[in-house]
């Protein structure tokens, strides 16, 4: 019996049925808004799967190792099955490796078998489950119809063989039009061509939120079909491996937010769906089958609850650890923006922030020049226009608060010492807008934005120093894009280079107790400095105890995105669960270099481990020439 | 559901005490979101002085469609053309205080009289009843030591809302541009009522009043001792209730209880 | 001859705040008991009269009791028509509600007391009517209210939005020839002649006097009847516990140190406060976000802040800065709280609380007591 038509047959019915399905997800993505399309990004598919992709995928290498597998045999026994029988050449050689391929793709499957039978929490059920067997059944039909002799095979078994391969193929193709989980595959090749940020793929650290076009009425996302196609596309790229959940910060800590079923429920609006046939975890305290959502119908409160929303602290764990590269925190932002610029819905005190940085330029609602009343008797010297100095120092809203104070005081005595050229901005000083930024407020980030700008136009420096890394995101990653490009650099790297000149003298710290680093996001994730802190560390003679979460996978303080001042309950709280990580790591001194990161660490119910800025044990070390 | 009444609220320029930048009148924005509230499409907004003002756009972002702006200079204007303009609703709503110039608070009150009808003050909360009399309007009043009064009164009324009436203001950017401005008639100006205020250049603290005192100098002295005592106190000795004593006999002594 | 002149070393003294002895200046210990002199020095010297002359102008207050007594406020606005009042001027205080202390030391000359215009009670028609026979009768060429909430704010404004007579609002600084205003809200103050009705704020004047008033109770004129336009619904009982915390003014405020939640409520019901909370202890759970007290929290400005168990970190400092009498129990004397309260209660926070209730309640029993026998 001539099987080899058939499979020529159901190789192009496949494809026929795959390339209907992609349009007909296709139109759905073609709802969200435009964006710009680099066509030659197809052609650095494979680079950005195998490099890029890939780089984070073999942080697990059981996993890893099963999806080289089973996808690469799959793709290369798809390959030659077309070559063979799609050009209807019936080669036995190439027969011969269709068969080396379904091998491996065996091998493969009975991996994803033995992982699906106890899976991680982290993994979603349902649909997914089935996999191993779908998978099996394409990969033995294949071998059976290919590897077996004309001579032994039946009728029967041609048949049965024949449905295998049918079934297996039907979860492959058909996964793209009905949204099943063999869309990945093409979405998520795809989603590499289109990223949103393609930059990404050349080694950059693309942090950066877009700027709305607030004249154009570009105000956030309020339904599915806001956000741009190549958003929605990376929605479809999700595969739920629940990566996203397990780093979560507001996730452990109980707050009704999950990244992995927040995609999945943004799936859910793209294609008109609700989300009751989600099987992984839930928003903690929200239940499964309540939501739906539609391309045009506005996402909260139908679909996303806003308290889940407004739990993100924007850390970027979830992006840091996405195989897909999926960027949530965008996703996030995006719809944030909606409910702030056209609704004005934000909880807590976060409304207050926002008027206080309208009126006055500052969250707290202080005078401008109320900022540097700490450094009134340190003699530091105020930028003046007309007059060129090196450094220029931005404290922030750090500044306003006491504790804080101290790590700016220590700062200053550190400039002092190593004889840097600096000056303040004083009263003219204002808010970056960062805070107002991450909770959606892009019309006062952008106000802010631009009046900082013509601020610092005025005055010739050559750097901006910072020992607040949100002041340090926004000026050296957002504000380019309104203008305004400027080296910035945090006061840890600072340091160090003042160090590594010979221009501070410091010695050992003293008292020798165990000490570790916890890494501020918006200085790690964000802008990719994990080594500075470490090496100023290192030069004070602090032996690290590094705890278990650090450099690029760093639990968040909790601190970050507005989410102390929208503050959503949970049943732990973030900063609680990073201070256990220090106890754990056997640290009695947790170094640290935010301000926000300062505040939650140090409000840490019960005895802990002493917070202290970088700034302020370099300070304490400080040789004073005699 | 009976008759919604008519509602006008009546807005000032706002300015942040600290920073000058121009705002929402925060009392006003309140009296404002509760007239939408109780109005919903039978309330307007109105705004006596320039349509220039940058403050008017804000009450567009706190919610308001729309300003009608009634042109009038600066300074004192004609109260008996204001209450003409407002004369045909039920209920004219004020803040308590104007963030700018005196913020004497009168404004109500001279509304009021002129309007020839009660005026009501520090009002929280308002409720409508319709019954076979009339419109009942029912106010609870800001009370100190959070106290609460229950006045009802028929239409028409003028109420200054308290700035902690219970109103979520909800800032959103879209409806700041959105919103529109509009002109209607004209106010004529008045004689000053109020003193003509003298505005000092240079900021200062005022000066208490202190009755003057001949007094010896040992009695002087005798004041030194005594205003030492003021200031940090710690009670270590004695049990519990004795130090209970201490806080009490402290809290007597500053008038801070009434037993 | 006559003994060499010694200095007794027990000669009056009286203990000053750090436990130092302080001689009394001018008083010398008879038969050598020392607290029979320092009780003389305490007792307050009899004042003298303000005026002894014959008024023949007047100063009029009007101001609302509180439970029967006047407030700081109100007793400013009386002493500030004392210190303003020439010789030949008298002042004429209205009490709306009820009053049982002598009125001299207020600086009253003259006392009229209305007892049944409580605070608690909405007649302005009547209040208004009350007070035009007043100025019928004396003719006061100033008149003085507290600008409170209390309803004297209220009865001053209608006053003058009828009166069309001159007058002013939120005077915060006053004298014989001017009277000053914030301007703006700002820092800066605007002066204006001293106006016919003035409203002041609190804390315009010093209501230490150094000299009484005559203090002569005086009859109340009839009104006849009034009849108002609205009608007052009564008081809506409140919780203390949940009055806001921005409008309390008085926060038996939670921290680390405390335990039971119920009891610190317990406390703060029979106080009368409100309930606060450190960071800390909201981040515990025990009291919910909206009660928390801080540069992250709430700032607030009662007149009296008890901190239970709160050690007193920054940025809780930072909430409680303009509240005018801190007091603290705490556990540890080093705990910062410590320096910024002007009373501190080093005790255990629970056993303590329970002490303070039960004197407390046996306080207030005897006040009312007390007040049931003079009224």
């Amino acid at each position: 019996m001539a099987v080899a038509p058939a499979i020529t047959v159901l190789f192009w019915l496949s494809t026929a049925t795959l390339m209907i399905g992609l349009a007909r997800r296709a139109r759905l993505w073609r709802a969200g808004q435009r964006a710009p399309v680099e066509w030659a990004g197809l052609l650095a598919v494979p680079k950005r799967y195998f490099v890029d992709l890939h780089h984070v995928v073999a942080r697990e290498p059981y996993i890893a190792n099963t999806h080289v597998a089973v996808a690469g045999g799959a793709v290369a026994a798809i390959l030659l099955v077309a070559l063979n029988y799609g050009l209807a050449i019936y080669s036995p050689i190439l027969d011969v490796a269709i068969v080396l391929a379904a091998l491996v793709m065996v091998a493969g499957v009975f991996f994803v078998w033995q992982r699906r039978r106890h899976p991680p929490k982290r993994l979603s059920r349902g649909a997914w489950d089935r996999l191993p067997y779908t998978l099996a059944l394409f990969a033995v039909g294949l071998l059976v119809v290919i590897a077996t002799p004309a001579q032994y095979l039946s009728a029967a078994i041609a048949s049965v063989a024949l449905f295998f391969l049918l079934a297996g193929s039907a979860e492959l193709v058909l996964g793209i039009g009905f949204g099943a989980p063999m869309k990945h595959a093409v979405a998520g090749l795809l989603h590499l061509a289109f990223h949103p940020r393609p930059e990404r793929f050349s080694g950059v650290r693309s942090t950066a939120l877009k700027p709305l076009e607030l004249e154009k009425m570009e105000l956030g996302v309020d339904a599915p079909a806001d956000f741009r196609w190549n958003q929605l596309l990376s929605f479809d790229a999700c595969v739920q491996c629940g990566k996203c959940e397990q780093s979560c910060p507001a996730f452990a800590a109980g707050q009704p937010l999950n990244p992995k079923k927040l995609i999945q429920d943004l799936v859910c609006g793209l294609s008109g769906t609700s989300d009751a046939n989600y099987a992984g975890r839930p928003y903690p305290g929200i239940a499964i089958g309540a939501h739906s959502g539609a391309l045009d119908n506005p996402i909260v409160p139908q679909l996303i609850e806003p308290a889940t929303l407004w739990s993100c602290t924007t850390c970027r764990a979830c992006v840091e650890e996405c195989p897909m590269l999926i960027e949530h925190v965008d996703a996030i932002v995006g719809m944030r923006r909606s409910l702030n610029l056209t609704r004005g819905e934000i909880p807590g005190t976060a409304p207050e922030i926002l008027a206080n940085l309208r009126e006055t330029d500052t969250q707290g609602g202080y005078p401008k020049p109320a900022r540097y009343n700490w450094s009134i008797d340190l003699d530091v010297p105020q930028a003046v226009p007309g007059k060129p100095f090196d450094v220029l120092l931005y404290a922030g809203e750090g500044a306003f608060d006491m504790r804080y104070q101290r790590t700016l005081r220590a700062l200053v005595r550190i400039l002092k010492a190593a004889k840097v050229d600096f000056a303040v901005l004083g009263g003219e000083e204002r808010d970056t807008g960062d805070t107002a930024r991450r909770l959606g407020d892009e019309a006062t980030f952008q106000r802010l934005a631009k009046e900082n700008i013509s601020t610092f136009a005025t005055l010739k420096f050559s750097r901006i120093v910072t020992a607040d890394p949100h002041v340090l995101h926004s000026l050296r990653n957002e504000y380019p894009a309104l203008g305004g490009h400027y080296v910035v650099v945090h006061h840890t790297a600072l340091i160090a280079e003042l160090m590594e000149q010979g221009r501070l003298s410091t010695a050992t710290l003293t008292n020798g107790k165990p000490l570790t680093y916890h890494d501020p996001c918006y200085l790690g994730r964000y802008n990719g400095e994990f080594e500075a802190p470490r090496a100023v560390l290192r030069k004070l003679g602090a032996t690290l105890r590094e705890m278990e979460r650090s450099g690029p996978r760093a639990r968040c303080c909790g601190g970050g995105g507005g989410a102390p001042l929208t503050d959503i309950a949970g049943i732990q709280r973030i900063p609680d669960m990073r201070m256990a990580d220090v106890r754990e790591a056997g640290a009695e001194i947790v170094a640290v270099a935010c301000p926000q990161c300062t505040a939650m660490l140090e409000g840490v119910a019960g005895s802990h481990a002493e917070v202290l800025d970088i700034a302020e044990l370099v300070a304490s070390a400080l040789e004073v020439p005699a | 559901m009976g008759d919604v009444p008519s509602v006008a609220a009546l807005v000032s320029a706002g300015r942040h005490p600290l920073t000058g930048v121009p705002r929402a009148c925060r009392g006003d924005a309140v009296a404002m979101a509760l007239g939408r509230a109780l109005a919903g499409e039978k309330f307007a907004l109105f705004h006596i002085g320039s349509v220039d003002e940058p403050s008017l756009r804000d009450y567009l972002a706190y919610g308001a469609d729309k300003v009608e702006v009634i042109p009038a200079n600066k300074g004192d204007v004609d109260i008996n053309a204001v209450a003409d303009v407002v004369k045909n609703f039920d209920i004219v709503l004020t803040g308590t205080r104007a963030e700018v110039a005196a913020g004497s608070g009168m404004f109500p009150y001279m509304l009021a009289h002129a309007m020839a009808c009660p005026v009501v003050t520090n009002a929280l909360d308002i409720r409508v009843d319709q019954s076979d009399t009339g419109t009942n309007v029912v106010i609870s009043q800001f009370l100190p030591k959070g106290q609460r009064r229950s006045i009802a009164s028929a239409t028409p009324l003028v109420i200054a809302v308290h700035p902690f009436a219970a109103a979520t203001l909800k800032y959103a950017h879209s409806r700041r541009v959105s919103g529109t401005i509009n002109v209607i008639g004209s106010v004529s100006a008045a004689p000053a009522r109020q003193p003509s205020w003298a505005v000092e250049a240079a900021p200062r603290r005022p000066v208490r009043l202190k009755a003057a005192e001949k007094q010896a100098g040992h009695a002087r002295l005798l004041s030194a001792i005594v205003s030492e005592a003021k200031g940090g106190v710690v009670a270590f000795e004695g049990t519990t209730v004795d130090k209970a004593q201490v806080v009490l006999n402290y809290l007597r002594e500053h008038r801070l209880v009434d037993f | 001859m006559n003994p060499p002149k010694r200095i007794d070393p027990r000669r009056a003294y009286r203990v000053g705040p750090q436990g130092l002895r302080r001689i009394v200046l001018g008083e010398i210990s008879v038969n050598g008991t020392t607290s029979a002199t320092v009780e003389a020095s305490r007792r307050p010297k009899a004042k003298p009269l303000r005026t002894t002359i014959q008024p023949t102008k007047w100063h009029m207050v009007v101001a609302h009791s509180y439970r029967g007594r006047l407030d700081d406020h109100a007793r400013e606005a009386i002493a500030c028509a004392a210190i303003l009042a020439e010789p030949d001027t008298g002042v004429l205080v209205v009490v709306l509600g009820t009053f049982q202390e002598d009125p001299s030391p207020l600086g009253a000359d003259r006392i009229a007391i209305v007892d049944d215009l409580d605070w608690s009670r909405y007649e302005p028609v009547r209040e208004e009517a009350l007070v035009d026979a007043f100025l019928q009768d004396y003719c006061p060429e100033h008149i003085f209210l507290p600008d409170n909430s209390l309803g004297d704010g209220d009865l001053g404004r209608r006053l003058l939005a009828k009166q069309q007579s001159s007058g002013a609002t939120h005077v915060i600084e006053i004298d014989r020839k001017h009277i000053a205003i914030v301007w703006s809200s700002g820092n800066r103050l605007a002066c204006a002649p001293l106006p016919r009705i003035v409203l002041l704020d609190p804390g315009a004047v010093d209501a230490n006097l150094p000299f009484v008033g005559a203090g002569e109770k005086i009859a109340v004129p009839s009104t006849g009847l009034a009849s108002e336009r609205c009608v007052d619904l009564g008081l809506a009982p409140s919780k203390p516990s949940e009055i806001a915390l921005e409008e309390a003014d008085f926060i038996v405020s939670a921290g680390n140190g405390v335990h039971s939640i119920a009891t610190l409520e317990e406390l703060a019901r029979s106080l009368d406060a409100a309930v606060g909370a450190s960071r800390v202890a909201v981040d515990d759970g025990k009291l919910p976000r909206s009660k928390q007290i801080g540069a992250s929290g709430k700032t607030v400005s009662a007149t009296t802040y008890f901190a239970v168990g709160i050690s007193g970190a920054v940025q809780h400092l930072q909430g409680i800065k303009s509240c005018r009498h801190v007091i603290a129990v705490n556990r540890d004397p080093g705990a910062p709280i410590v320096k910024r309260a002007d009373l501190t209660v080093i005790a255990d926070a629970e056993e303590f609380m329970q002490a303070l209730i039960t004197r407390v309640a046996q306080a207030r029993e005897q006040s009312e007591l007390k007040g049931d026998s003079n009224g």
